[in-house]
């Protein structure tokens, strides 16, 4: 694990811009989303500009990633981890609220069997452990923490704000749409089905050779 | 060295030919530099080498920024880099299984129908197609299972706020004058004296020992031992014998008789002979007069069931091909084909992309993950090496 970048992809409410922070400073390339490869364990600080209805406003979250996915072989840039920072979170952290918001990989049997367009996620109390949680519900990933902390110099933070800057590996952002198949309509499955070539044993059966009990008449099956 | 070499020596180490050389030598060590490739992985045995490269996030000063975006795309992995996705030894892949859909196979509990026809053990995410044979047996057979990487993520949120108008004051001190006055203490007696002497005193002593042979055969109290000729021989004339009632006084007559059974045991034993003849072995061969022989010119039956998925990996919302090839690969024809594939709850059936090679009806219903369970029940019985196809397609949720 030690040296692998891990693919992150941070998403912004459509007109925010967001950037990394490399080197002591912010980097000047602002884009939305980000898609990067991030250290395991180290902190990430990040800049949120231009948040809708609060322009003039900043926000600085950090980003931790605690643990990583071994997707196949060349496809890591493609399933990266997905944080989202909603125009909800962004204004709570403007207000002075602090947001924690742990990022987890569903269990396969118990996720809901919705088709989420954004990415799902639940509220805990004031007293309750969101990395617990986040452990019930699968394998926590990330930690996003968010505040109203800015930095004193805004062009200069330093590298105590920054948590020393680690480095990262910016990585460009796949079209998805692009890569969308199109569902085919039914008629043409089927007539493609019906004129496959067929093996030569599979000849539809029309009689049964005496057997002891009528197989071929079909009965209710229950489940 | 011939004269002609020691006159040439001083016209290669002239000046210009010096500056010659240094210029030659810089320019063929700077061609070895920039002809090294650009991308190289870590250690081998790492997973995932192409994301195992130096940091090229590390900002560039200014105006060394690509234009259009400052992105470093990864060079692309050499043969030597493509290595298997790494998985913990002795655990079955693929790995980690969170990240992974699955769709096929038996897990759990192995699925069985009983003779009414329900259905048992059929677990999410398991395929399995069931026939019924000549001989009135009801088989199940699950296909193999196919993995799809597939991982989503979900968030738990805690906003939390800092109150900063609360203020708890500490307290300074402690004010307590009033402390204990008085200890009163009420001493309970440490110990007692008896003074009435013991008029008596009663005993009782256990015998010292006590070894008896009583076996599994107990010997009863209430039966005399009428049926024996003489009732009792001398050595019987024991209490414990008589009645069953251990008695002090006989204690050394029964050590006596004990001793002599025990003379008695161990290797010696009634011995009987008959007539002085040694007995001998006899064997008898007993046959039935009729012998059933049930011969079945038929074969096992064996359906193979086969699954496969169109792509092996699919973000939210991609749309998947499943198809299932079972095959009659036995010695009998077989009937009441029933294909069954309960899905993930992660994977949606498109409706209506259903299709079957062979004459089936297909009915669905939800499972207790909110998925559906789909079944083919194929309409006519299916001979030996007569096979078919049912696809349908998924929406990855």
């Amino acid at each position: 694990m030690p040296g692998y970048f891990q693919p992150v992809e941070i998403k912004a409410p459509q007109g925010a811009l967001i950037s990394l922070a490399a080197e002591g400073r912010f980097d000047p390339v602002l884009s939305n989303p980000v898609l990067a490869g991030m250290l395991i364990a180290p902190v990430y600080r990040l800049r949120v500009t231009n948040i809708p209805l609060n322009e003039g406003f900043e926000v600085y979250p950090t980003l931790e990633v605690i643990d990583r996915t071994y997707p196949p072989e060349g496809q890591a840039a493609r399933f990266p981890i997905v944080v989202e920072l909603t125009q909800e979170d962004l204004e709570l952290a403007l207000s002075g609220r602090f947001v924690t918001r742990v990022i987890y990989l569903e269990e396969p049997l118990g996720a809901l069997p919705i088709l989420e367009t954004d990415q799902r996620w639940f509220d805990v109390g004031p007293g309750d452990d969101p990395l617990r949680r986040a452990d019930e519900l699968g394998r926590p990933v990330a930690i996003l923490r968010m505040g109203s902390r800015v930095p004193d110099d805004a062009q200069n933070p330093g590298l105590e704000f920054l948590y020393g800057s680690p480095p990262f590996w910016k990585l460009p952002v796949a079209d998805d749409a692009a890569n969308e198949p199109a569902e085919r309509p039914v008629d043409d499955r089927q007539s493609s089905l019906d004129d496959s070539p067929r093996r030569e044993n599979d000849r539809q059966v029309t009689y049964y050779d005496a057997p002891p009990q009528s197989l071929g008449e079909r009965r209710q099956v229950r489940r | 060295m011939s004269a002609a070499e020691q006159y040439a020596w001083p016209t290669l180490l002239s000046p210009w030919w010096r500056m010659a050389l240094v210029a030659a030598s810089t320019l063929i060590l700077c061609s070895c530099k920039g002809s090294l490739p650009a991308h190289h992985s870590g250690a081998p045995g790492q997973p995932h080498a192409e994301m195992m490269a130096p940091p090229q996030g590390m900002l560039p000063p200014p105006g060394a920024m690509p234009p259009g975006g400052g992105y470093y795309p990864p060079a692309p992995p050499l043969a030597s880099e493509i290595i298997e996705p790494w998985g913990p030894p002795g655990i079955a892949g693929p790995w980690p299984r969170d990240e992974y859909l699955r769709d096929g196979g038996d897990h759990g509990l192995p699925t069985h129908v009983n003779p009414d026809w329900l259905v048992f053990g059929l677990d999410v995410e398991d395929t399995v197609a069931h026939y019924d044979t000549v001989d009135g047996r009801t088989v199940v057979e699950p296909s193999n299972p196919v993995h799809i990487y597939a991982p989503r993520f979900g968030a738990v949120r805690h906003v939390s706020a800092v109150v900063v108008d609360d203020q708890i004051d500490q307290l300074s001190g402690i004010d307590a004058p009033n402390g204990p006055i008085n200890i009163e203490t009420l001493q309970i007696p440490a110990g007692s004296l008896q003074r009435e002497q013991l008029a008596t005193d009663i005993g009782s002593r256990n015998a010292g020992a006590y070894w008896t042979r009583q076996g599994n055969g107990a010997i009863s109290l209430a039966v005399l031992p009428f049926e024996f000729q003489d009732k009792l021989l001398p050595f019987e004339d024991l209490g414990i014998v008589r009645y069953g009632i251990f008695e002090q006084t006989e204690h050394a007559r029964l050590a006596a008789g004990i001793e002599a059974a025990i003379v008695w045991t161990g290797d010696q034993a009634v011995q009987i002979v008959l007539d002085r003849q040694q007995a001998a072995e006899a064997v008898t061969e007993q046959s039935a007069g009729t012998l059933y022989v049930v011969d079945d010119s038929r074969g096992p039956a064996k359906l193979r069931v086969v699954k496969i998925a169109s792509k092996l990996e699919a973000l939210p919302g991609e749309l998947i091909d499943f198809t299932i090839r079972f095959d009659n690969v036995g010695d009998q024809t077989i009937g009441n084909v029933t294909v069954l594939d309960n899905l993930s709850p992660r994977l949606e059936y498109v409706e209506g992309s259903q299709q079957s090679s062979v004459p089936a009806d297909f009915v669905s219903e939800r499972n207790e993950v909110g998925s559906l369970v789909l079944r083919w029940e194929v309409t006519d019985p299916m001979e030996r090496g007569a096979g078919g196809v049912v696809r349908f397609q998924c929406r990855v949720r």
